[in-house]
């Protein structure tokens, strides 16, 4: 081999060389990034400004510890990457529903004694049982959106319909109403009388709970599904009797998928739908584009008459393998405390009346921080159905429920939500899709358990 | 009478001897250091994570394990038992069979006719290459959302034109015996890559053939059947061929119009959308059993290399290459 061909290959030895050293030193730097009094945070990137305000508030409470909030939400599969390089981080915040399965699984550390009963007590009973499993709390609940019936009072007007009757207590009269709120043109639907939402999770949850009181979609240890109870095949059926007679699936879910949900001409706007129940962010979108919207909010109700609602929102947990375990259960307390909720919403109220825009409060997990939101700082801006609409949501938070937390959870809910499809594309009935729904769930509990 | 003698030539070295030996040349070293980056690419992220899924095919590897917190454990075949278990595999694989049925010809044929206009299209030919090319270089996400705007069975541009023309639109995002078809057209319509392909391969086409056929007083149908078909079949046969084993992996506009979290929202797990793809995605990332998923990406495997093994059989009796013995 020449002299030049031996330079060659120690070039060529030298690019690998390198390469695989700048690998492993990347590697092994992310491995041991997390020093003491640094903490690292996972899915509570740079957000809005109620987001950032509690953070500047969490991070001065802790004043020694240097914290690490890369940007992004909370993603599966860029968690599952940093755990597996080593690269564990010290704090999580994820959807709720997603903590059953980590915690069954062991990845998630136990915080009872990191939130003691004292503390407990801050937050949501409904919320708290989300974030508990076997008997251990895994971490604190964050946000809560409680639902509560959104009604289009000048659909109401004009189909003359009482607000009474927009109502979820009666089934009889529920049906009743939806077929005199429905509107036809030219053999497509330009007004859903009143969508019950069924082929969302949460919202068939809130439907089975409206049935039978006591029923949830899996029992409260989360071991066992509870997909076809009879409370569960009434309330798919009876919602699916509420679609049918507004023109059946096709027709309706073609029509809502035109909506502009989120923007000014939102279907409350423009005269699309009666009344529906919806989470209580929607408040704070409707009054930002349309503050001059003809709503008015009212408890979804059972068939007793009394007020039911369900959560949706984020947890905050700690992975096994975190290096700062202490900063990441002060911090975790400090970012959903009654004053960094205070604090965060003081200063956006202030924000929007300086830009002329509204406030309609926070729905958190912290009940203690959403009364004293709405009794100490929100104000009218002279748009009563607000005024009312924040009143009801802020009351709603106290009969909600959650899904308790189950190893099974992500393939109950996917398994619901096909069984769900099937019944409205009219593949099969209510009882065979649920019953299969229960078939695939009961499976997957018993193999994640 | 000349009498014709075979030439015996030396043997030459062994295969390995014979390689070993070009090393003594410059430009074998500078070959493989361009080649470099790509093999290096190649062991690290392809070969490599492909048999680690080989071998956690045969695991219990889970999130438990990832997370450092159980040991893996070898579970034999019992993930792939658990396929022939799982009724969502056959619906999956049915699902992504009818899709790749529809989308492949669909795409060639579409692709070819455009071709074959752009080959036409004179001066203009760049400008319209480009038009249809612009689909090919939108983003699956972006297509993904775009498929619930266009096909929407009450306001969607499809059915208004449809409705142009006295013909009432499907609920095509809605019904779920029309889902797959309203895919497949949007894949058709981004056929850009495929088209390039085609048009490149009719370029090839030598003039003198078709005047050929012309002085033997062939027809239009008769010179593209008999001439043009034959003369592009292999970029056709490589067409068909990338297309199926995209069809097989189709993922990322089923999964944004139909089960992505805040997605628009046009039935959200509709089963009539659930791809292989999918479901191998939810099984590893969803339900953190990336050992089932493993067995199910390696069946995935298989059917690909079957599928593509017929292909290349078939395609003997159909694909002529010039120069070739056959």
């Amino acid at each position: 081999m020449s002299r030049h061909h031996k330079r060659l290959l120690a070039l060529l030895v030298l690019v690998v060389t390198a390469s695989a050293a700048v690998i492993t030193g990347t590697a092994v730097a992310h491995t041991h990034r997390a020093a003491a009094g640094t903490l690292n945070i996972y899915g509570f990137g740079p957000g809005d400004d109620v987001q950032e305000n509690r953070a500047a508030y969490a991070a001065s409470q802790l004043p020694n510890t240097k914290v690490n909030r890369p940007p992004g939400d909370f993603a599966d599969q860029v968690f599952l990457t940093r755990l597996a390089s080593g690269d564990v981080p010290d704090l999580v915040r994820m959807d709720r529903p997603r903590i059953g399965t980590y915690a069954a699984k062991g990845v998630l550390q136990q915080m009872d004694s990191c939130v003691p009963a004292d503390v407990r007590k801050t937050y949501r009973v409904g919320a708290l049982r989300a974030l508990t499993y076997a008997g251990h709390l895994y971490g604190v609940p964050e946000f809560t959106q409680p639902v509560t019936l959104v009604v289009n009072q000048s659909a109401l007007r004009a189909a003359g319909v009482p607000l009474t009757d927009a109502s979820t207590t009666d089934k009889a009269k529920l049906l009743a109403t939806t077929r005199k709120l429905v509107k036809l043109s030219g053999g497509n639907l330009t007004r859903i009388g009143f969508d019950p939402k069924i082929d969302s999770f949460i919202f068939f949850m809130l439907w089975v709970k409206w049935f039978g009181n006591q029923y949830n979609v899996v029992s409260a240890d989360g071991l066992h599904a509870q997909l076809n109870t009879p409370q569960a095949i009434q309330a798919l059926t009876y919602a699916v009797q509420l679609i049918n007679a507004q023109g059946g699936w096709k027709k309706f879910l073609t029509f809502r998928d035109t909506w502009d949900i989120f923007g000014a001409g939102n279907p409350f706007v423009k005269d699309q739908v009666g009344f529906t129940p919806l989470e209580s962010f929607f408040y704070n979108s409707f009054s930002n584009n349309s503050p001059n919207v003809d709503i008015v909010a009212k408890f979804f109700t059972n068939r007793r008459g009394g007020p039911i609602s369900v959560f949706s929102g984020n947890g905050w947990v700690v992975p096994k393998g975190a290096k700062n375990v202490a900063d990441a259960c002060a911090y975790m307390k400090a970012v959903t405390s009654t004053q960094a909720w205070l604090t965060a919403a003081k200063k956006r109220y202030d924000a929007r009346k300086f830009t002329g825009r509204t406030f309609t409060g926070l729905y958190t997990a912290n009940a203690a921080a959403d009364q004293k939101i709405f009794e100490d700082i929100y104000q009218s801006f002279g748009h009563p159905q607000f005024d009312k609409a924040v009143q009801v949501a802020v009351q709603a938070g106290r009969y909600g429920f959650e899904m308790p937390v189950s190893p099974g959870g992500a393939q109950l809910v996917d398994a619901a939500n096909a069984a769900i499809q099937r019944v409205l594309n009219g593949q099969q009935t209510p009882t065979q899709a649920l019953n299969q729904a229960q078939r695939e769930a009961q499976a997957a509990i018993d193999k994640n358990k | 009478m000349a009498s014709v003698q075979a030439v015996k030539t030396a043997p030459g070295p062994p295969g390995a001897r014979r390689w070993l030996s070009g090393f003594r040349e410059r430009e074998t070293w500078v070959a493989y250091a361009f080649l470099f980056p790509w093999i290096f690419g190649f062991l690290v992220l392809t070969l490599g994570p492909m048999l680690f899924s080989l071998y956690y095919s045969f695991t219990d590897y889970g999130i438990q394990q990832i997370a450092g917190v159980e040991q893996t454990h070898t579970v034999g075949l019992e993930n792939y038992r658990q396929l022939l278990d799982d009724p969502k595999i056959a619906l999956t694989l049915k699902n992504t069979f009818i899709y790749t049925v529809m989308m492949v010809p669909g795409t060639i044929v579409v692709a070819l006719g455009l071709a074959l206009l752009l080959k036409r299209a004179g001066r203009f030919a760049g400008f319209f290459r480009t038009i249809f090319y612009l689909p090919q270089i939108t983003p699956p996400v972006a297509v993904g959302v775009l498929v619930l705007y266009l096909f929407n069975g009450q306001i969607g541009i499809v059915n208004k034109g449809l409705s142009l023309i006295g013909i009432q639109g499907p609920y095509w995002t809605a019904d779920p015996s029309w889902i797959k078809p309203t895919l497949a057209i949007m894949d058709v319509w981004a056929c850009g890559g495929t088209m390039v392909i085609l048009l490149a391969a009719l370029y090839g086409v030598p003039q003198h053939l078709y005047e050929a056929a012309a002085m033997d007083g062939a027809s239009a149908w008769r010179r593209f059947k008999d001439v043009t078909l034959p003369m592009i079949s292999p970029a056709l046969f490589f067409c068909f061929i990338i297309l199926t084993i995209a069809a097989l992996n189709s993922f990322a506009q089923a999964y944004t119009a139909f089960f992505g979290t805040g997605s628009a929202g046009a039935g959200q797990g509709n089963e009539a959308a659930l791809f292989y793809a999918i479901y191998l995605f939810q099984q590893a990332f969803r339900y953190f059993d990336m050992g089932f998923a493993s067995a199910m990406a390696w069946l995935l495997f298989a059917i690909t290399m079957v599928v593509t093994l017929v292909n290349v059989l078939v395609s003997r009796r159909f694909v002529f290459y010039q120069g070739s013995a056959r």
